[in-house]
């Protein structure tokens, strides 16, 4: 049986229904989209010295510049999905094209950029017309903004049981109704994820989870008998030799402000959602108190529940179920900080998008470290020190 | 219904409404408040407690809206939806209002429409100046009553705070920083216990549900006494912003004058989109030292140059070309009373306009009848 769960990156809520249908399903093997070149890196996920976000770095062996990162903070699907099997002691497997083929392709003119690889749902750009599409369902379904419509419907969410179906019933319409995408690749992509789930049903695997971008499901659901995939593959050339690392990232690099396609608006905030589930708001607002107190605000823990008050009053004003990071930061702006806005900025860096760096156990930097001196010291023709 | 019956003491409904120079908010949008309230009740929106409108009511009648049944009710505040979503939010968890801001940013005109929609009587003014003590905010006594019958009831002479709260109604402290700091204090116990003493009776007024009170500040005034943090923790503060746009800020002026030359009568046609578009254009200008038009930088003159002097120097326009030229509105009409916002301080700011107009406006074909009646003031 294959269970496919076209999940949003970077997502809490997501990563949230993720794990609660993994644990339901008990699967045999993972296969998560990301890429194959790297998957002797996987069992490191739970190195006691791992502390996302942190972000796997694949790159050409002989151009170390053209690199790729798949960044992962704690509240990735991906992320849990990997530690997941790790934990169950099951197989998980990265399922995407390899890198050494993407490289190839994506080298000529520009260089790769983060996120290229990133086909996310949430940020589109990779995507003619997603975007606005997007937009057109957010602003049609009273949202205003991609992002305010995510938020309200996968994040703030209680109930999530049917969060997949609905999600993939969305991309499907959405993939129907677009003109074919001009990703590079992209078919090219599916396909090796189609011949991964093929692969892993013929070793005989029983129940095996899909983990992959929300755009993917639906195609990746059509599987066929493989030989067009077969002949779309045949053609590729896989001459780049590529080296992988498990390198330390930050939560301002996990923002889209930073510039990372796929990045999400407020990493922090995620965050927060992730591990304060259940008591989102006052722990939310109790945080961004400290943060004012720090700045000379008295924001006593009276203000803080009537911020806790305000907010929940422009969500019931906005027909929202529950108050979101706008009503948040607006009752802070109204009640804690007398109508200033400067102040928020803090708290817009120090939590919403959040000063967290990751780590990855030392060994692991110094690999790549290494192994680029090496290629340095023979470009001068160096002798070798280590 | 209006509350005027209950207060003999302001009451103004006796006057026919035609002869009333300006007629408050819940009298003028009589009609619209009845539909919205209307709405509600199909829509079952509910109320809160003594409100007339439920809070999604109120968001419609200050952003106006095309409604279901055709009647379209008109857009009282221009600019960000989420500066009225703040106030109705904050008045909904009946927390005290404070709205803050240069002078000219919509809040008076804010905070009288919030009352009229939520309580249906926006009359409810204490009028902050220097000159006012505590029982204008608390209570007075009727001292031929007083002395007559001795300290009771009927000797009390309640102030509008007093009387929203046995009411369950919204009082509005206009300019709240212009009174004396003592007698701003005297605000904390009835925005923080909800109650007032009179300790001459032995009686406490308790506030009723819907009581709740908007205060407007402006922070550029000088001789402004500062809330002392007490008071200042039991407001929620928004602060107005200025007009994000140029677009935004034409459509403020040209609404705003379209209503008041209707209520002064002024004869002739509303002046072309241009004209206030030229006016509001040096507003900008002048008030981010940035000329639009040129891109080039421009000294700042002493005054706030804020949209309310805007609608003020048009008006002035219109009425001076009503008056002596014939209407419709030229530029050469507004000249006059554009120098007299500009130039506040007649030394400096005299210099400043000079320069700008000369820098930034002149020898462009459509800003010379301006440019040329405004060198002509200035001389």
């Amino acid at each position: 049986m294959i269970s496919i769960f076209g999940i949003i990156h970077h997502s809490p809520g997501c990563a949230h229904s993720l794990l609660s249908r993994l644990r339901d399903l008990k699967p045999d093997v993972v296969l998560v989209e990301g890429p194959p070149d790297a998957q002797h890196l996987i069992p490191l996920v739970l190195h006691p010295d791992m502390h996302p976000p942190v972000a796997l770095l694949v790159y050409a062996a002989q151009s170390p510049s053209d690199s790729v990162y798949y960044p992962f903070a704690v509240f990735s699907p991906e992320w849990q999905a990997l530690k997941y099997a790790q934990e169950a002691g099951i197989q998980a497997r990265f399922m995407d094209l390899p890198q050494a083929v993407q490289l190839e392709y994506l080298k000529p003119g520009s260089m790769p950029q983060e996120g290229d690889v990133e086909a996310s749902v949430p940020d589109g750009s990779a995507f003619d017309g997603i975007d606005a599409v997007l937009r057109q369902l957010a602003v049609a379904s009273g949202f205003g903004d991609v992002d305010t419509l995510w938020e309200s419907l996968v994040e703030l969410r209680h109930d999530s049981r049917d969060l997949f179906n609905a999600m993939e019933t969305i991309i499907h319409e959405l993939r129907g109704s677009l003109p074919a995408s001009s990703q590079p690749l992209l078919l090219e992509r599916e396909a090796a994820m189609r011949q991964a789930i093929r692969a892993a049903e013929k070793e005989g695997f029983d129940r095996i989870a899909v983990v992959c971008g929300a755009w993917h499901a639906p195609a990746l659901r059509q599987l066929g008998q493989g030989q067009e995939d077969t002949a779309r593959l045949r053609s590729l050339s896989r001459r780049t030799k590529v080296e992988c690392a498990w390198v330390p990232w930050t939560n301002s690099r996990m923002s889209r402000r930073s510039g990372y396609g796929a990045g999400v608006a407020a990493p922090g905030w995620y965050e927060h959602l992730w591990l304060h589930r259940g008591a989102i708001a006052a722990t939310w607002l109790a945080h961004v108190a400290r943060v004012l107190r720090g700045e000379g605000f008295d924001a006593p823990p009276a203000s803080v529940q009537e911020a806790l008050h305000l907010s929940s009053a422009l969500a019931e004003l906005r027909d929202r179920f529950h108050p979101g990071l706008t009503e948040f930061h607006e009752a802070a702006q109204i009640v804690l900080c007398h109508g200033e806005s400067e102040p928020l900025s803090i708290v817009r860096d120090r939590l919403e998008i959040g000063e967290r760096q990751g780590r990855v156990p030392k060994a692991e930097t110094m690999v790549a470290l290494a192994r680029d001196l090496e290629l340095q010291q023979k470009r001068l023709r160096l002798s070798p020190s280590m | 219904m209006m509350s005027h019956k209950q207060q003999p003491n302001t009451s103004t409904s006796n006057q026919a409404l035609t002869s009333v120079l300006r007629t408050p908010a819940e009298e003028q949008y009589a009609q619209e408040l009845e539909e919205l309230s209307k709405l509600d009740r199909q829509e079952n929106r509910a109320c809160p407690p003594n409100w007339r409108l439920s809070p999604w009511g109120v968001r419609r009648y200050l952003l106006g809206e095309k409604l279901p049944n055709g009647f379209t009710v008109t857009t009282k505040y221009i600019g960000n939806p989420r500066v009225v979503e703040g106030a109705i939010a904050t008045l909904r968890t009946d927390r005290a209002l404070l709205l803050y801001g240069v002078p000219g940013t919509a809040k008076s005109f804010l905070s009288e429409h919030l009352a009229a929609a939520i309580s249906g009587d926006s009359t409810l003014v204490v009028q902050g100046t220097a000159g006012k003590d505590e029982p204008a905010l608390s209570y007075n006594w009727n001292y031929a009553l007083l002395l007559m019958r001795g300290m009771t009831e009927e000797a009390l002479v309640p102030s509008p705070l007093m009387r929203a709260m046995q009411l369950g109604t919204i009082v509005r402290v206009e300019e709240l920083t212009r009174l004396n700091s003592e007698v701003q204090d005297a605000l904390i116990s009835p925005l923080s216990e909800k109650t007032l003493a009179i300790p001459e009776l032995n009686m406490q007024v308790r506030a009723t549900m819907g009581f709740n009170l908007i205060a407007t500040a402006n922070n550029r005034d000088k001789g402004v006494n500062e809330l002392s943090s007490a008071l200042l923790r039991r407001f929620n503060t928004i602060t107005l912003p200025l007009p994000a746009s140029l677009e935004e800020e034409v459509k403020i002026v040209e609404q705003r004058v379209a209503s008041i030359s209707k209520m002064l009568a002024l004869p002739g046609e509303l002046p072309a989109l241009q004209e206030i578009q030229r006016i509001v254009t040096i507003f900008r200008d002048l008030r981010s030292g940035v000329s639009q038009t040129k891109r080039i930088k421009v000294r700042r003159p002493s005054g706030t140059l804020s949209p309310a002097e805007a609608i003020s120097v048009v008006i002035d326009g219109m009425s001076c070309a009503a008056c002596f030229r014939g209407a419709p509105m030229r530029d050469r009409d507004c000249a006059s009373g554009l120098v007299g916002a500009v130039v506040k301080d007649p030394q400096n700011d005299k210099t400043v306009f000079e320069e700008y107009l000369r820098t930034a406006l002149k020898g462009q074909s459509e800003w010379e009848p301006l440019y040329n009646a405004c060198m002509e003031v200035l001389q």
